[in-house]
């Protein structure tokens, strides 16, 4: 008897840390575009506060796609910037989403997020910026620590994926809760 | 015979005498250099530290010879940043009047673009200046800019909205080239005594550079739109 109700609680348990795939990727998904957010808002901020203008940090994403006439080309420019930076954010949250679970501590996964957000940033200061968008290393240049931080911010988003799982989660208990009584009263 | 004596009994003397300024040598030469009160000391060595105290005294008068050298680097420091500064508040004039002026977006948006790098480039310059204490203001570079720049606000000033767009794309990339220039020929003729002034003048300068030419080539890549 004692052992059939172990191997409940264990069932019940593991049932409950399993997430969905639909679930996971709701949740990676808002958790990159929290982070893409906190990233480029950050950068917005500072290019706006130092007087480089507050789009600039979109332009120069854009340069990846337009090279050095994303500065002038408006609107596009900066939509093709954003872009970048939310498909990124959404892929990258997304996988980090697949590598977590519900019982996932919230400081290891704030760790992890900080790594791979400064990972990021190596990656970029050595490759992506010198080869493939010199318009946007010319500009990283000039705030080389607001841009660091930026990266620092997106780690952090990134790391609160474990929150978004568990509230997902729970909103999916929460709804089983209300079907059940429904359930017995018909049994 | 009395000589061969003579200088068996002086060897051992002359070969520790030796030894004995070799290790002094050795010792001055890794420790750092006296403090100041030092020269008391030096004054009390024996005489056979007398090449030792030479040196620990040779000291002082490098780093009392050493003003003029900074001075230099300060002066070329300063030349260098007011000469930058000239040019920014030239292209943000330039620009502001541009984004007036403008008949296409494409032009205004590049003005906007060019105020903007010239402002943030120009805090850049403004805080390095207050670092090392070098004036701005009253350079023979930014007199004759100031002249220059009367002559082209007036023919910018008079020209029509069509007209205004070319010469004004004309003006920047001329600007821009000269400056890169000039530029490109200080950093390669760089050199400094004070290596922390030489640093702080070579990164500005590779950090402003990108800009400039980014810049020059939008200016261009326009220019090559408007004759099309």
């Amino acid at each position: 008897m004692a052992e059939q109700s172990d191997a409940a609680s264990v069932d019940a348990s593991a049932a409950t840390d399993r997430v969905s795939w639909g679930r996971r990727l709701a949740a990676g998904i808002a958790a990159g575009m929290l982070s893409a957010i906190l990233m480029m808002g950050f950068m917005m901020a500072y290019s706006s506060v130092t007087g480089a203008g507050v789009t600039m940090p979109l332009k120069a994403l854009g340069a990846l796609v337009y090279g050095v006439e994303a500065l002038v080309a408006g609107s596009m420019g900066m939509v093709a910037g954003a872009g970048i930076q939310l498909g990124f954010s959404i892929v990258l949250g997304v996988l980090f989403a697949l590598c977590t679970s519900r019982r996932t501590s919230i400081v290891a996964a704030l760790f992890a997020g900080i790594a791979v957000g400064i990972a990021i940033w190596v990656a970029m200061e050595l490759v992506v910026l010198p080869y493939m968008n010199p318009t946007m290393a010319a500009r990283v240049a000039l705030m080389p620590l607001a841009y660091f931080i930026a990266h620092l911010l997106y780690g952090i988003g990134l790391g609160l994926t474990p929150v978004f799982i568990r509230t997902f989660s729970r909103k999916r208990h929460n709804d089983r809760r209300v079907e059940r009584p429904a359930e017995a009263f018909t049994i | 015979m009395d000589v061969q004596q003579n200088w068996k009994v002086a060897t051992p003397f002359i070969i520790a005498a030796l030894v004995g300024a070799a290790l002094s040598g050795c010792s001055t030469s890794r420790e750092q250099p006296p403090p100041a009160n030092a020269d008391a000391n030096v004054a009390a060595a024996s005489s056979a530290a007398q090449p030792v105290a030479r040196k620990t005294k040779a000291k002082p008068k490098v780093t009392r010879a050493a003003p003029p050298a900074e001075a230099s680097s300060n002066k070329s420091t300063a030349t260098i940043l007011a000469q930058i500064h000239q040019a920014n508040l030239k292209e943000i004039a330039i620009g502001k009047m541009a984004q007036e002026k403008a008949s296409t977006d494409e032009v205004r948006a590049y003005a906007d673009q060019l105020v903007q790098d010239h402002t943030n480039a120009d805090q850049m310059v403004v805080a390095m200046a207050q670092q090392t204490g070098a004036r701005l203001h009253d350079s023979a570079a930014g007199r004759r800019e100031g002249v220059h720049g009367k002559l082209v606000d007036q023919r910018l000033g008079s020209a029509s909205s069509a007209g205004f767009d070319r010469l004004f794309l004309k003006q920047t990339s001329s600007d821009h080239e000269r400056l890169i220039r000039e530029l490109q020929q200080e950093r390669e003729d760089a050199s400094d005594d004070d290596i922390e002034a030489l640093i702080d003048k070579i990164m500005l300068i590779d950090k402003i550079m990108p800009i400039l030419e980014q810049d020059r080539d939008l200016a261009q890549i326009l220019m090559k739109k408007e004759q099309a």
